[in-house]
């Protein structure tokens, strides 16, 4: 059965349908409105305002490749300047072949690169030294928890060394609602006071930070980076087999598989919980929830 | 001995924190049979014959709903059903209610609509409460002849009993109706929705009987573990703004009438092993999924997940009922505005769905044109209602019309009434809104 045409233009053939409003659309007039939604999210959230600089998290993974992209895109019309901060933790056979990624693209795309390793910022301390040290004392399966609280704050001095005003990740919305269901199954009531809106305004000096692929999809993300051809990184990280997060994955793509459709937009639905008494209500910029 | 006194002291420190039950109330039971509720009632019967200054000091009824028409049952399976659950009621003694699903269709519309909230009680008023209730029981007894069993007679009764006619209650409900619900729920395109569907309208009916006689507290046997799941079922169903009403301890979104949880603390298998040591009389009723497989609705697959789950990490059940605690009710937009904010017209809280919201996820799925995501400031205007479809909303959520009543759309028309978790599970409704009993008006 040929596919039918596509709804936006009339005129190519539809490739894909999009999965949530289920249009038909061909790969130009997608990519087109991948980029429209990203650029209202920015727009409406007020999330990042002319004049910025802005330092990408790039990992060379699929999100924050398709989201140097599309920023690279915007950029003239927000009034933006980019710069592209990657984080080395020292996981040997994963991050090495990564980061050659990252150097491709910044060079392809001609944006400033800044490398920020574990090893210079820690101590000496890279993931393989932590998982190591971990590794016999029972909290083996929890060297992804300290990853991540590493990375964010290795993240914030890469920024900080490029001058950058605002700090962009690639976290689109299975990211999102896995954060969600894994914060509820670890009683994470702090990160999840902290988690609903669009990003972090900065609490105390960290700068601002926000997540324009918030709500996108994933399957939206790959079928962007494929139809605009992008080189990234697909692979998986060593340690990851052994993160909690593999659990709420697993439930959110058994979800889907269940639900069709309706695991969508779990992560905007928080509830209020009694977050720190210091917390001042966030700026209009970030919609509160 | 241990385990009971364990078991038992759970049950009374959960309504003793929370003192929202006052001496003298009365509080229907929510009955349905199975394990937890069937402990419930047990620990409730239990707690009012002890002859102690800890006897338990409300006044209860059980209500039992005959949901057989909805779960596909011929009317010998549930007549056998209630041959079974019409003995055990009688051993409880306390006034039952035995209701058929099917009644749903003669509700009255105003069991969608919100009572005025009772304003919270200060502070002393449950202790002073409980003083003067003592002082009366005192009073009484020393009148009396000696010692507490008469003090017990004369537990004084707030409301005069409806003249009792147990014969009438039982009678079958009209073959027509029960065509009816079977009719819209085989209409139910997911398992998932045909759940949902259910809990409401089992909950509306339950509203109802306790509104009609007098009950100001209702109690539900839902347990540690089956809240726990609950909770991450509707997390999953779009329900994340609600949570603390729908697994916490008290539930008072509709205003009048207060769900109350008890058995929150028990997990499902203190609840087995107590009701399997002191013989705790239950009756298995099937349910909509029972025997479904892992797959096949949102509720199956969470259990399935905790369960499992909790076998790698066994503080999995409890981690996430101890979050469910810490659930706070906030308002949205800051204290007052809870009781006039616009409610959902199926699950009866507050509207958690915002025009202004096109920013985030919500304005991207409700908002599913696509060429409105260019032209943000359309959603934000608002109209006068019109048509009569909006004005028997009883007055909320008038601004919510605007899209649809240009279309002068029903079906639209009543979707922008409900949360979003109610506005996906509308959408597996087969037969149109308009049949759903209580929405045709």
């Amino acid at each position: 059965m040929p596919a039918p045409p596509c709804t936006s233009c009339h005129a190519a053939r539809a490739a894909l349908r999009r999965p949530r409003s289920g249009q038909a659309l061909c790969g130009a007039c997608f990519c087109t409105a991948f980029e429209a939604e990203v650029l209202h999210t920015v727009l409406a959230g007020r999330l990042l305002p002319p004049g910025a600089v802005v330092a990408v998290g790039a990992s060379g993974g699929k999100d924050s490749t398709v989201l140097a992209h599309v920023l690279r895109e915007l950029a003239p019309r927000l009034g933006i300047s980019l710069q592209l901060v990657a984080v080395d933790e020292g996981i040997g056979g994963y991050r090495d072949a990564a980061l050659a990624a990252v150097r491709r693209q910044a060079a392809r795309w001609e944006l400033p690169l800044t490398v920020v390793a574990y090893e210079d910022l820690f101590g000496g301390w890279t993931m393989d030294a932590v998982a190591r040290s971990t590794a016999g004392s029972g909290r083996s399966r929890s060297c992804c928890t300290f990853c991540g609280v590493l990375r964010r704050r290795a993240l914030e001095e890469g920024a900080r060394r490029v001058g950058a005003t605002h700090i962009v990740t690639g976290h689109n919305a299975d990211d999102m609602a896995e954060t969600v269901l894994m914060n509820f199954l670890r009683g994470d009531a702090g990160r999840l006071a902290r988690g609903g809106g669009l990003g972090s305004p900065g609490e105390g000096s960290a700068l601002p930070r926000c997540r324009p692929l918030q709500l996108a999809s994933q399957k939206e993300v790959v079928l962007y980076a494929h139809f605009r051809r992008l080189d990234y990184f697909s692979e998986e990280c060593v340690y990851a087999p052994e993160a909690f997060r593999g659990h709420a994955r697993d439930l959110l793509k058994r979800l889907e598989a269940a639900g069709k459709g309706r695991r969508g937009l779990d992560e905007e639905a928080t509830p209020g919980t009694p977050g720190d008494p210091a917390q001042t209500p966030t700026p209009k910029a970030v919609p509160t929830f | 001995g241990c385990f009971k006194a364990f078991y038992t002291h759970k049950f009374r420190a959960m309504l003793g924190k929370n003192r929202l039950i006052f001496p003298g109330e009365k509080v229907l039971l929510a009955w349905s049979g199975g394990p937890s509720s069937s402990s419930m009632v047990w620990q409730v019967l239990e707690g009012l014959s002890q002859d102690s200054a800890k006897r338990l000091r409300f006044v209860p009824g059980v209500i039992f709903v005959d949901e057989g028409a909805a779960c596909g049952r011929s009317p010998e399976e549930r007549a056998k059903t209630l041959a079974e659950v019409k003995p055990i009621l009688q051993t409880i003694g306390f006034p039952w209610h035995v209701v058929a699903l099917e009644e749903v269709f003669s509700l009255p519309p105003s069991v969608l609509r919100c009572s005025s909230q009772e304003p919270a009680a200060p502070e002393g008023a449950y202790k002073a409460a409980v003083d003067s209730f003592l002082q009366q029981q005192h009073v009484l007894g020393a009148g009396g002849g000696p010692g507490l069993a008469h003090g017990e007679e004369q537990l004084p009764q707030p409301h005069a009993q409806p003249p009792w006619d147990p014969q009438r209650l039982l009678r079958p409900p009209a073959a027509v109706q029960t065509e009816a619900l079977s009719h819209l729920f085989c209409s139910v395109r997911t398992l998932t929705a045909k759940e949902e569907l259910l809990q409401t309208l089992r909950a509306h009916l339950i509203l109802h009987v306790a509104r009609a006689h007098g009950y100001s507290k209702v109690m539900t046997g839902d347990s540690c573990t089956r809240l726990a799941i609950k909770l991450m079922t509707n997390l999953a169903l779009g329900r994340g703004a609600f949570l603390a009403w729908d697994t916490g301890f008290s539930d008072e979104r509709h205003g009048d009438v207060v769900v109350v949880r008890p058995m929150r603390e028990h997990t499902l298998k203190e609840v087995a092993f107590y009701n399997r040591l002191f013989s705790v009389p239950s009756v298995f009723t099937p349910a909509v999924d029972t025997k479904a497989p892992e797959k096949a609705s949102i509720h199956r697959l969470m259990e399935a997940f905790i369960l499992r789950l909790q076998t790698q990490f066994p503080s999995t059940v409890s981690t996430v009922y101890r979050t469910s605690e810490k659930l706070v009710k906030a308002p949205r937009d800051g204290p007052g505005a809870g009781d006039c904010s616009p409610r959902c017209l199926l699950c009866m809280c507050a509207l958690d769905v915002d025009a202004a919201d096109s920013a985030t996820a919500f304005g991207v799925q409700t908002c599913s044109h696509p060429s409105q995501i260019q032209s943000p400031t359309s959603l934000t205007e608002t109209g006068t209602p019109q048509g009569s479809c909006c004005s028997s909303g009883g007055g909320r959520a008038q601004s919510r019309c605007q899209e649809a009543s240009s279309r002068e759309d029903p079906q639209a028309c009543i979707l922008e009434q409900l949360c979003y978790g109610c506005r996906v599970n509308m959408k597996d409704l087969g037969l149109g809104l308009g049949r759903a009993p209580g929405l045709s008006d």
